[in-house]
């Protein structure tokens, strides 16, 4: 068939000028491809779903094709367009989890938002929580529930981390699917304002802790905990932390609320390793668990001794991970 | 008329005439299936002396097989090749996808 190609003639053009007509004059298929995408791709950051929308679609089914809304999703959402982003993702095929992931990452802070306005964050938080609903209708299959913990995760991480503000009280009486999301948020935010104070204390209690907000609250860096799941844990319940990160989570709030903590400790990277020490005797596995997983991260040179297999376990897997 | 076609039939990668689109299109079709050692494939793309000509085959590949974009993106010589090919090695889960 080339043969006939060169026969006849072919356009020379190997790259777009960033029209999609301009991409469908390239005569190669691989070119045409990677222009496609990249219209895709650049109509997402400027928040054109349907230019991008038609990009993709004009490519065959197959990884191009998940690509293409893949690179489409996570530039809406980046952009702040997030029903449009994740329904980009939801037609991703292969690769919706990583669109979703990166969507999810991707999310700008709202500015206007504080934790201390309890109606509006309960507002905001049921609307998003919808809108993701909707738009990630058509996923397939398993996608969508690891979606919405992954988005609501970063939705309450949005609201708390570096506003200055860490009031514990959105986080109760929230359906229990995203309270522990809302929980590991608000410790961050605790952890950076107040170090070294008894922080789960101060969750029950209601407590408001203020201090000065981050100056760009776009790009928040922490120590991102790696998802650590030794063999015999798998089966215990986690939430979504940052970064693709998990952590443990318990029925109990206040006893999540120490992990969470803990959690929090870690990502706010002048923490010392000792301060994981005391709750490797903690009587809640997970909280001792979770204790080991950040002692072993932090600093795998810290001595302890783990009769609980578990903790070994966990312990030993956050070693190999560190290295 | 077939025997015009036929006769306008390249043999062998190193027949692929015409211009550059046409060339590499004419190229990526002997360059398959890949050949699994990297020496053979660096041999392979070291025959095009045009450093352009080597990128768009690269790439053209690089598309087809993201699987191993890595070697075959690591042979570019150009900057556009880099930037095309970027969109193939830059976005690692596509190296993990399997050709079906």
């Amino acid at each position: 068939m080339i043969w006939l190609l060169a026969c006849a003639g072919a356009d020379p053009v190997l790259t777009g000028d960033g029209s999609l007509q301009s991409c469908d004059a390239i005569a190669l298929e691989g070119h045409r491809i990677t222009c496609r995408v990249q219209v895709a791709a650049d109509a997402g950051g400027r928040g054109e779903d349907a230019l991008a929308r038609q990009a993709c679609e004009g490519l065959d089914e197959g990884v191009w094709r998940d690509e293409c809304h893949f690179r489409a999703g996570e530039e809406l959402g980046r952009a702040g367009h997030t029903d449009r982003s994740l329904r980009h993702c939801a037609d991703a095929g292969r690769f919706s989890r990583n669109c979703v992931t990166h969507a999810a990452w991707g999310l700008p802070p709202d500015a206007t938002l504080r934790s201390d306005d309890h109606e509006a964050v309960r507002a905001a938080m049921s609307e998003f929580a919808q809108i993701t609903e909707t738009a990630l209708d058509g996923a397939p299959e398993g996608v969508a529930p690891e979606a919405m913990d992954q988005l609501m995760a970063r939705a309450w991480f949005n609201l708390y981390v570096g506003s200055g503000v860490a009031d514990p009280a959105p986080t109760k009486g929230l359906p229990p699917w995203q309270a522990a999301q809302a929980r590991t948020a608000w410790a961050i935010e605790a952890a950076r304002l107040r170090q070294g104070e008894d922080l789960v204390t101060a969750w029950v209690e209601d407590a408001v802790l203020r201090g000065e907000p981050l100056a760009d609250r776009s790009n928040v860096t922490g120590r991102y905990a790696s998802p650590i799941l030794p063999e015999g844990v798998q089966d215990h319940p986690h939430v979504a932390t940052y970064g693709g990160g998990a952590r443990l989570k318990v029925e109990d709030p206040t006893i999540d609320t120490r992990i969470a903590v803990l959690e929090g400790l870690y990502f706010v990277d002048r923490s010392p390793a000792e301060v994981f020490v005391p709750y490797l005797e903690d009587p809640t596995p997970e909280v001792a668990w979770t204790a080991a997983k950040l002692l072993a991260l932090a600093d795998p040179e810290t001595p302890r001794q783990h009769a609980d297999p578990m903790l070994q376990a966990y312990d030993e897997a956050a070693r190999l991970k560190r290295r | 008329m077939i025997a015009w076609l036929l006769a306008c039939a390249p043999a062998s990668f190193d027949e692929c005439r015409g211009d550059l689109a046409e060339k590499t299109a004419c190229r990526a079709q002997f360059a398959e299936p890949l050949p699994s050692s990297n020496s053979a494939l660096e041999a392979l793309v070291d025959g095009i002396e045009d450093l352009e000509e080597r990128d768009a085959l690269l790439v053209e590949l690089a598309v087809r097989h993201p699987e191993s974009g890595a070697r075959l993106c690591a042979l570019a010589r150009t900057d556009h090749g880099d930037r095309q090919c970027r969109q193939v090695v830059g976005r690692p889960h596509l190296g993990h996808h399997k050709r079906p």
